[in-house]
């Protein structure tokens, strides 16, 4: 079995089929990209994993266990931990504070937790900002910021929610290169939600693609590329 | 976790403050000080720090008296006794209102109507229990000098009793302030669901500093029954006393723990002047300033008179 499984996850809302049988799976130190036009259930996918909604039907595992219908915070204890969206810091605290939060997790210690924090907002090139509050951040500083909360907790599973998106080029070349590294330094596994497919295209090793809840493509970047149905989605039948 | 010199001193200096030849009016001033710089601290610990905004504080102080007067007249059970049962009580309402409200996500305003409900029930029941209670004529205690009964002809005693749990509850206050319950408490202040995300449970953690704030507050009630020695359900149980607990805190800086001290510092002597000066015809008078007061304080600090502080002590 892979490390995170989805199996035949389903996920209703009133009568639109947010999410239809998806099976899905994240081995060890890979990347999965998942793409998909708006409103294709990408971020309702992440959701279901990370525990926030509870699946109509279908399970997930991880690591051989059943997670499904955990509360987050045991999804996180074990090792699956997301990131959103809309960036959500505890905004009036600093970012020094936020990320020690997130450390807390494995450490009851206040000041081993604020050293762990220190070490990721270096590596994560938030160190100058640390004493800032987190509200005040830019865009790209606050994307920054809500990986680096993630990363504090240790997971085995980053599920990360459109991090790209609103950074320039070279922010996103530097989270992208993040990345990478920790996948290969930590062997952090990655399901990555992203809007822009050209960079989600150079890091993953497999990609998703969802469309009105239901996976309809998986495979390298380069077929999934060559793919006219995924085409279609994005381009619209007449181009193809 | 280094522990503020301040606080040592202050206390310390209110410990020798009996010494000096002062009116027993002066010292009802202080403990009245005290007791609700304790009462407003034990608030802040969970509708503070973790922002579960309780109007209806006045449930625990007002289920702490009546439980151990109750034992106190019915069964002769002394207060000190009593005061475990009146915990015991108050912690298993907050469980019965605090499990289902965290659990199924009672959040802000609602948690705060949800309180405010329970004291309203509270109230009312304590009103029709006539025959039990005495109904809202209260009950009177009747005066029997002796540490058994924690009863004293001095004001002194009294004082000191509310000098120590004062300085426990800041203390519990401070050092939570300090370690990880403090930070997962601030982290459900600012957004429970990125808390839950970094594995926090939410749910519990606020159950617990709920309980913990409970706890401290129907020790509140227990020594006020006995310093006062009469008790009714609509001082115990009313509004008034759960606004009052509350624009205490938030006055002087609900998310730090001096905070609460440094509220009543202002509003306790503030409401004495204001009750000599205008008399008891005017009593709702000062309800209306807390409310102006208040709103000053929202508006324009939103750390409190103790925000205000440390920035000019900071220029």
């Amino acid at each position: 079995m892979a490390l995170l499984e989805t199996q035949t996850v389903t996920k209703k809302f009133g009568g639109l089929n947010a999410l239809q049988n998806v099976d899905l799976k994240l081995e060890k130190q890979e990347i999965v990209g998942l793409i998909g036009p708006n409103g294709s259930g990408k971020t309702t996918l992440i959701n279901v994993i990370a525990g926030f909604y509870k699946p109509d039907s279908g399970r997930i595992f991880f690591e051989d266990r059943e997670i499904t219908g955990l509360y987050p915070h045991d999804i996180a204890h074990r090792g699956i931990v997301r990131t959103f969206q809309l960036t959500r810091p505890f905004g009036n605290l600093t970012v020094l504070e936020n990320v020690t939060i997130g450390a807390l997790l494995k450490t009851r210690i206040v000041e081993e937790a604020e050293g762990k924090a220190l070490e990721i907002l270096r590596s994560v090139d938030l160190y100058e900002m640390r004493n800032s509050r987190s509200k005040d951040l830019t865009t790209g500083n606050r994307k920054r910021l809500e990986l680096a909360r993630a990363l504090a907790v240790e997971p085995r599973v980053l599920l990360l929610d459109e991090v790209l998106a609103g950074l320039t080029t070279s922010e996103a070349q530097s989270i992208l290169s993040l990345i990478d590294k920790l996948r290969r330094e930590q062997g952090v596994s990655f399901l990555i939600v992203e809007h822009i497919v050209r960079a989600i295209m150079t890091i993953s090793d497999r990609i998703a693609v969802l469309d009105a809840g239901e996976k309809i493509v998986e495979d390298t970047p380069e077929s999934v590329a060559a793919n006219e149905t995924v085409r279609a989605i994005y381009l619209g039948k007449e181009h193809v | 976790m280094p522990f503020p010199r301040n606080l040592l001193i202050l206390t310390i200096l209110a410990a020798v403050i009996p010494i000096l030849p002062l009116p027993s009016y002066f010292f009802h001033i202080l403990i009245m000080l005290l007791l609700f710089s304790y009462l407003s601290t034990a608030w802040t610990i969970v509708s503070g720090y973790a922002k579960q905004i309780s109007l209806g504080h006045s449930s625990f102080v007002g289920l702490g008296a009546y439980v151990s007067t109750l034992l106190l007249i019915y069964f002769g059970v002394t207060p000190w006794f009593g005061a475990v049962a009146a915990i015991a009580v108050s912690l298993a309402v907050a469980v019965l209102i605090g499990f289902p409200a965290f659990k199924f996500g009672v959040r802000g305003p609602y948690f705060s109507f949800a309180t405010m409900a329970l004291a309203a029930i509270l109230e009312s029941i304590f009103i029709s229990a006539r025959k039990i209670t005495g109904g809202s004529l209260g009950i009177s205690i009747p005066y029997k000098e002796s540490w058994a009964y924690f009863q004293f002809s001095s004001k002194i005693p009294y004082y000191y009793i509310a000098l120590l749990t004062w300085f426990l509850a800041v203390t519990l206050a401070f050092s939570i302030e300090r370690n990880w319950f403090g930070y997962y408490l601030m982290a459900i202040r600012e957004d429970e669901d990125a808390a839950e995300a970094v594995g926090i449970n939410v749910t519990r953690s606020k159950l617990i500093a709920l309980l913990l704030s409970v706890g401290l507050t129907a020790w509140g009630g227990v020594f006020y029954a006995q310093y006062n020695l009469y008790i009714d359900p609509a001082t115990l149980f009313g509004l008034p006393l759960s606004f009052q607990i509350a624009t205490t805190s938030t006055i002087g800086n609900p998310k730090r723990w001096i905070g609460p001290t440094i509220g009543a510092l202002v509003l306790v002597p503030f409401s004495e002047i204001l009750r000599v000066v205008t008399g008891a015809t005017f009593g709702s008078l000062s309800f209306l300033l807390y409310g102006a007061l208040l709103i000053i304080v929202a508006r324009f600090l939103p750390n409190g008179l103790h925000g205000l502080m440390t920035e000019k002590a900071k220029q």
